[in-house]
């Protein structure tokens, strides 16, 4: 669903990602570790199209995203850090408005209200402004955003960082809701806990190089920490 | 950024001095020409008239030269002038749409005293470039530009706390920043100011003239100075304190002007200049169907000035044509005198109800004292309008009885023709009409002071 | 698509209490401008109109006299105002409103009625047209600064282009909903002065107003269709919203602001024009030089000589015609000759001001709509000219009937009187306004110069937007 083909990206002489091969099925997901400044967001980048790789290829169900830039989008979901909304519209408007525009097809309103739901918004709380939201209400609609898109690829940039435990758990639920429903997922973390918890398998980056891939059945917490840590040391 | 705003804005300030000193040149060179004209032909009037009196040339002709009607209405005519304004190179004022120079004759006051500069429309509707337009208008766009974030975008850079953490008084910080920006562009516009009015302005008469320049723009900077300080301690963004200043801008400088014109012109309307031109004509058309009765009553009423008859002669002859035409221009002026009064009554009344609302807006304040104290205001215009008619008055008087009784005027007498002498008006009258605009702007610039210093206060707290 | 992204920029500049605001004041000071626009056109036509009949009366009322007095006597041209003139009053309030005509001379048009205006006019003229010309560009730029860099230093930008919206619909959805909003202003009033211009023009102008109503709208419409892709393309190339706000206010001030004085105080001296005492000046050496240098009696001589000779008589008293009367026309003739040089000249000079100014329109558009806008409204120069050089032909064409009657019938001896058969034989003068179609050729630059812009603005948006940026 979602491939990377000696994928690299340089910013000058600075070498951001340095050749990703990456295979992501439908189903799965992968959850991409690494310190600040490893190139995850980058990575991300690269399959949203928003920078052009120095080499290689990113492909979205099998469409190069640079040669098919709408027709890759029309695939996939995106949640950055903070779900970045319109302050000046409720969740139910900023759901509408992206929704209509990510597919092209007008929901009505109890459909709207649906996708929220799924994505565990609290029903009062659709029709306030943005501005009254809080971190994990914004990514919920970001959740229904995808929902509605009915995306085949979901790409997340540390979506869990700064939210509370309960919060945090409350996401990766919806994310293994939507990986059983055939979804792809790739997920930029920091949680090495979270993402042994829902990931079907962890990879570890560093200095633009994806070093180790693991499936995360095969390893247990403490083992993975002490992977991570020892990757981090040297 | 700063300094290419200062640099942007020293240009235009100068590029406004040139285009005034452009303006003030060629109302000099008309003065000049004027007096020019008027000197070589009251030479040719008198040249001939020597060769007449000295038996060389002939008087004959459909007119007389030596009459009071052809040298009181065209050979020797004088103008009348009105020096160009102590500082009219820094503000071109009313300068570009009031008369500062008339050509004299012997006809109605409504005929003569209506001279028009010509000007191409267009322009006037531009209005022009001079300094008090780069000072009311322009210098606080720069102050806003210079100014608009002062606190918003160390916020915005998130610096502010840290410097806030440092022992240092936000009002010493504030107001050392805005000091400093605002010095420079007040530095720059009283530089500049001072430089023009001292090279091109009136000699040493415009030292006070100048000082008072420079208080207007001192003041004025303060009132822009504390509105922007203000402004950004409501705590917003960049942006909106840009809109917010813009706003307050647009509302001084344009809206508020605007809507009180609309208001005067609403309440206090001028009666039509179309409807004035056919009362005129009415006046005119009745004096002259009784022109005879007029003459005739005109000499009762001043039997000096009928002509003697010779001794022994038949009684006097039916009056001549250019004794009634000026037994009938004199009627004209006095049964005009009602309308044009109604007229100018009118205007007056507007102008006191705007004069007494235009302390709404710092703007027309400082564009007033400015415009006063450089000579280009509405009271140096309606003086010299005033002393315009005294004198085109005392020029009918001398002329009128010489052609009532048909004396014919000599070569000597071409020298001692009346002269208008134009009767600058002092500076105290000056200092009287701009104290209240004065008093006026100190007091908003001091409120927007303490405005600015109180909210900083609220805003600390509020930090 | 397009549609959608119109939509929620609408709901959120309604939402956004900045544009509210704008939208309110900008919206009640239009309708307050018309309504005094309004009210002061119909004052003044009516004010024209009878003027016009009692100038008419008068001189049909003259009474017996001789034809010469007559001729000085003379009528006044009063100029009439257009019913699109309450949108813009263009240089009218800076034009005389009536020039007098009189035998023997081309006078001026006097009275300008900015002179009258209280000391606030000058100040900002609030009319249809500077509300238009500079208020609602602030409002567009209000409405379009954050377009794209709000949306990037908010975030959402991202969030839209991973949903694979195409960065041109983007525009084109946000320069419709920017358009929309703007409409919310400008519909009530545009509905409102074409109520105000029906009601005006119910007797008159009005079939003739609607072409140049339409040239005026459609010359708004380029205008503000440049404003708004400028706004936006600005928005989209700027790296944060307060950025492309200070760069925009910065082109409004060029633009609505410095631009008309500037282009005002270059054109007079690249293009110098006498003033009134030089003109005067110039017209009186001419026609002395016209009549043998200053010895009027010699050219009198000679022209008495010439006519003898052409009816082969020795005496004036002779002579089948009048010979004040041939005299008379020889000196209109002369006069005649004098003033179309230097009004030519003037209004030439004048002309050539105003097209530098329409040029210098590629630099601000301010100048280009404001000319097309009073080209439309029947304000502009051109049309003044226009109408005085219509009025000058009245004027010769009366002075040639009543000097063709002296030559003809006054006989060279005794007093001449005539009556009103000679007054009523004068027509009256009637002026026709040049349509619409004779103002968009005088006004061809100005509205090139406004097509360009849009063009050239609208270029600028897909530029920007094909490289959108998302830092
Ligand atoms: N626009 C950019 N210009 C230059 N360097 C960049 C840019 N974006 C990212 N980088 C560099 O690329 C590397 C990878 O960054 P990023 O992918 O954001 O890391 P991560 O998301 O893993 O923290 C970093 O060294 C960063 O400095
Ligand atoms: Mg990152």
């Amino acid at each position: 669903m979602l491939q990377a083909l000696n994928l690299s990206k340089a910013y000058g002489n600075q070498v951001a990602l340095d050749s990703l091969n990456l295979s992501i099925a439908a189903g799965e997901i992968f959850c991409l570790l690494g310190a600040n400044g490893a190139g995850k967001t980058t990575t991300i980048n690269l399959f949203l199209n928003f920078t052009a790789p120095t080499s290689g290829q990113a492909l979205v169900d099998g469409l190069d995203v640079i040669q098919h830039p709408l027709e890759s989008k029309r695939r996939l979901a995106y949640i950055p850090e903070t779900v970045m909304l319109y302050r000046n519209l409720s969740g139910l408007e900023n759901l509408d408005y992206f929704a209509s525009l990510g597919t092209q097809q007008k929901y009505t309103r109890s459909q709207l209200e649906t996708f929220l739901q799924r994505a565990g918004l609290a029903p009062d709380a659709a029709t306030k402004r943005i501005g009254a939201y809080s971190k994990g209400m914004r990514q919920k609609v970001g959740i229904a955003i995808a929902i509605a898109k009915q995306a085949k690829v979901l790409l997340l940039d540390e979506p869990t960082s700064g939210l509370d435990p309960a919060a945090s758990n409350e996401f990766s639920e919806l994310l293994t809701q939507l990986s059983r429903e055939g979804v792809a997922v790739l997920m930029a973390t920091h949680d090495l806990f979270r993402a042994k918890e829902c990931g079907t398998r962890v990879g570890i980056m560093k200095r633009g190089r994806l070093v180790q891939t693991m499936a995360t059945s095969e390893i247990g917490h403490t083992e993975l920490e002490g992977i991570y840590l020892e990757h981090m040391r040297n | 950024m700063a300094l290419a705003c200062l640099g942007l804005f020293l240009a235009l300030l100068l590029y406004a001095l040139a285009s005034g000193t452009f303006q003030q040149q060629r109302q000099q060179q008309t003065l000049a020409a004027t007096a020019q004209e008027e000197t070589e032909r009251l030479a040719k009037l008198k040249a001939q008239l020597l060769r007449i009196e000295s038996g060389k040339a002939s008087a004959a002709g459909f007119l007389d030269p030596r009459s009071g009607t052809a040298i009181g209405n065209t050979s020797g005519v004088r103008y009348i002038t009105m020096p160009p304004a102590p500082l009219g190179t820094l503000s071109v004022g009313l300068g570009d749409l009031h008369p500062y120079f008339y050509k004299l004759s012997l006809r109605s006051k409504s005929f003569t005293l209506n001279n028009e500069e010509l000007e191409n429309p267009l322009n006037l509707l531009s209005g022009p470039f001079d300094l008090a337009f780069g000072i009311v208008i322009l210098f606080p766009l720069f102050l806003i530009a210079l100014n608009y974030n002062l606190l918003s975008a160390e916020r915005e850079q998130g610096t502010l706390a840290l410097i806030l953490s440092q022992p240092i008084s936000l009002k010493a910080l504030v107001t050392g920043k805005v000091l400093v920006r605002g010095g420079a562009l007040v530095v720059a516009a009283v530089a500049v100011t001072l430089a023009g009015g001292l090279l091109f302005g009136a000699g040493a008469a415009v030292f006070p003239r100048l000082l008072a320049w420079t208080a207007i723009i001192l003041l004025y900077g303060l009132f822009w100075m504390g509105l922007c300080v203000w402004v950004n301690a409501w705590g917003r963004s960049s942006a909106t304190n840009a809109i917010a200043l813009s706003a307050f801008w647009l509302g001084f400088c344009l809206i508020i002007p605007s809507a009180l014109n609309i208001a005067a012109s609403a309440l206090y309307p001028i009666p039509s200049r179309v409807e004035m031109i056919q009362s005129l004509r009415t006046a005119g058309k009745e004096a002259q169907e009784q022109g005879s009765r007029l003459l005739s009553r005109y000499l009762e009423d001043h039997p000096e000035f009928a002509p003697a008859p010779a001794p022994g002669a038949p009684p006097a002859p039916a009056p001549d044509f250019g004794s009634i035409t000026y037994a009938v221009q004199m009627e004209v002026d006095k049964r005009t005198e009602p309308v044009l009064a109604r007229f100018e009554q009118a205007i007056a009344q507007q102008q006191a109800f705007v004069d007494r609302l235009r302390y709404l807006s710092p703007a027309v304040l400082a564009q007033g004292a400015l415009n006063e104290f450089s000579g280009t205001g509405l009271a140096r215009y309606r003086g010299f309008q005033l002393q315009a008619e005294r004198f085109h008055r005392t020029w009918q008087q001398y002329f009128f009885p010489k052609i009532f009784q048909k004396a014919k005027l000599t070569s000597g007498e071409i020298d001692t023709l009346p002269r208008f002498r134009y009767q600058e008006e002092s500076l105290e009258a000056v200092v009287a009409r701009s104290a209240p605009l004065l008093a006026v702007l100190t007091l908003l610039s001091l409120l927007a002071g303490g405005l600015s210093l109180a909210s900083l206060r609220k805003f600390k707290r509020s930090l | 698509m397009i549609r959608t992204i119109a939509k929620k920029e609408v709901v959120e500049a309604l939402r956004d209490g900045r544009f509210r605001w704008a939208a309110g004041l900008v919206g009640v000071l239009l309708l307050i401008a018309l309504a005094a626009g309004t009210r002061q056109f119909l004052d003044l036509r009516a004010q024209h109109e009878a003027a016009k009949t009692e100038t008419r009366a008068h001189w049909l009322q003259q009474g017996k006299k001789n034809p010469h007095s007559a001729a000085h006597y003379g009528v006044y041209a009063f100029k009439p105002k257009t019913a699109l003139s309450l949108l813009d009053q263009g240089v009218d309030p800076y034009t005389g409103v009536a020039a007098w005509l009189e035998a023997h001379k081309q006078n001026d048009f006097r009275y300008k009625p900015a002179q009258d205006a209280n000391t606030l006019a000058r100040f900002g003229n609030l009319s249809g047209a500077i509300i238009l010309q500079a208020l609602i560009p602030l409002v567009i730029i209000l409405l379009g600064f954050s377009a794209f860099a709000g949306e990037r230093e908010q975030g959402t930008l991202r969030q839209l282009l991973s949903l694979g919206v195409p960065p041109t619909q983007l525009a084109w959805g946000k320069a419709l909903g920017v358009g929309v909003s703007l409409a919310m202003i400008a519909v009530p009033a545009a509905l409102l002065g074409s109520a105000a211009l029906v009601f005006a023009g119910s007797n008159g102008d009005y079939g003739a107003a609607w072409p140049r109503f339409a040239g005026m709208a459609a010359s708004y419409v380029l205008y503000f269709v440049t404003f708004i892709a400028l706004s936006l393309a600005v928005s989209a190339w700027m790296k944060t919203a307060r950025g492309a706000l200070v760069l925009l206010l910065g082109f409004w001030v060029v633009n609505a602001l410095l631009s008309p004085r500037v282009a005002a105080s270059l054109s007079q001296r690249a293009i110098p024009a006498p003033g009134a005492f030089q003109f005067a000046r110039n017209i009186e050496l001419d026609l002395a030089r016209h009549s043998d240098g200053h010895d009027a009696g010699k050219h009198t001589a000679k022209l008495l000589a010439g006519t003898l000779q052409k009816y082969q008589v020795t005496k004036v008293e002779d002579l089948p015609v009048s010979f004040v009367g041939i005299r008379l026309q020889d000196g209109e003739a002369q006069g005649n000759q004098a003033y179309d040089a230097r009004y030519g000249e003037l209004w030439n000079q004048y002309e050539r001001q105003g097209r530098l100014q329409e040029a210098l329109g590629v630099v601000a558009p301010f100048l280009a709509i404001r000319s097309a806008s009073m080209g439309f409204a029947g304000t502009d120069f051109s049309q003044h000219r226009h109408f005085a050089a219509a009025a000058e032909q009245y004027r010769r064409y009366f002075i040639d009937v009543i000097n063709q009657d002296i030559i003809q019938r006054a006989g060279n001896q005794g007093v001449y009187l005539r009556g009103q058969d000679l007054w009523s034989q004068i027509r009256d003068f009637e002026y026709e306004l040049p349509g619409a179609g004779w103002v968009a050729q005088q006004r061809a630059l100005s509205l090139a110069v406004l097509a360009g812009w849009t063009l050239a603005s609208l270029g600028l948006l897909l530029l920007a937007t094909r490289r959108l940026r998302l830092e």
